[in-house]
């Protein structure tokens, strides 16, 4: 347990720039938070804490609803 | 009067000026229901991230506004029926206008959990007494009110008085 806090002794981006705003439009910063699949990476991954996890979690999901964001991008296999 | 933002897509098949009278249909339906359109951004066609009726691009426009509850359930008609609209997204505004205070509340689908109402800011020094979780003097100034809050919010966090009697 001690191991994981010191990988992840990284800070959430979102904090470190005090965002408080996810903009849901944004696709070239929220396909950063995304595999190559499309699929939203989890947060042990992005380093991202619990809040901002959410709020991009929702971001993502409504630039999916609007097409700005794929739901998969399996183009191959 | 709440503030919010719409976001829709209409069919790529049209040529400017239908996208106008479009767009426009949307801002008059806003006004004519005592709304106010406070922002208008249109994108113009964009790739779509996967096929919507067949059409692989669109013209996407952002709307900010303000209106009322009704208004949202007539635009929501509308944007269902209307041929040319074929994706919408309404949401309660996040973020700043210009020179606005934020505002961090999200669209409810369900009635959420309320972040714990500032505790009602009692003009007489009652000493609330079915809050158990208030180690705060019930000490009346309101400037107070906001910091004191997070006092009382760790260890009764998310418990409405009334509502919480299990």
């Amino acid at each position: 347990m001690a191991d994981f806090d010191r990988r992840r002794k990284r800070i959430c981006r979102f904090c470190e720039d005090k965002i408080k705003v996810i903009n849901y439009h944004d696709d070239r910063l929220l396909k950063r938070f995304t595999n190559e699949r499309g699929k939203i990476v989890p947060r042990r991954i992005s380093g991202n804490c619990a809040r901002h996890q959410r709020l991009l979690t929702i971001a993502i999901k409504r630039a999916r609803h609007l097409a700005i964001m794929p739901f998969t991008s399996e183009f191959y296999r | 009067m709440r503030i919010y933002e719409t976001t829709f897509i209409l069919s790529p098949q049209a040529d400017d000026a239908a996208f106008d009278r479009q767009i426009k249909s949307v801002s008059e339906l806003i006004t004519s229901n005592e709304g106010k359109v406070l922002e208008e951004d249109r994108w113009g066609i964009r790739r779509l991230a996967y096929p919507i009726k067949k059409f692989t691009q669109g013209y996407y426009t952002r709307m900010v506004f303000e209106g009322t509850r009704d208004l949202l359930t007539k635009m929501d008609r509308f944007f269902r029926l209307e041929e040319p609209y074929i994706r919408y997204l309404t949401v309660q505004f996040e973020g700043t206008l210009e020179g606005q205070e934020e505002s961090s509340s999200k669209e409810t689908a369900a009635p959420a959990v309320h972040p714990a109402p500032k505790p009602t800011p009692k003009p007489t020094p009652e000493p609330a007494p079915v809050e158990e979780a208030a180690p705060a003097e019930p000490s009346p100034e309101p400037e107070e009110v906001p910091e004191k809050k997070e006092e009382v919010d760790e260890p009764g966090s998310f418990s409405d008085p009334s509502e919480n009697q299990l």
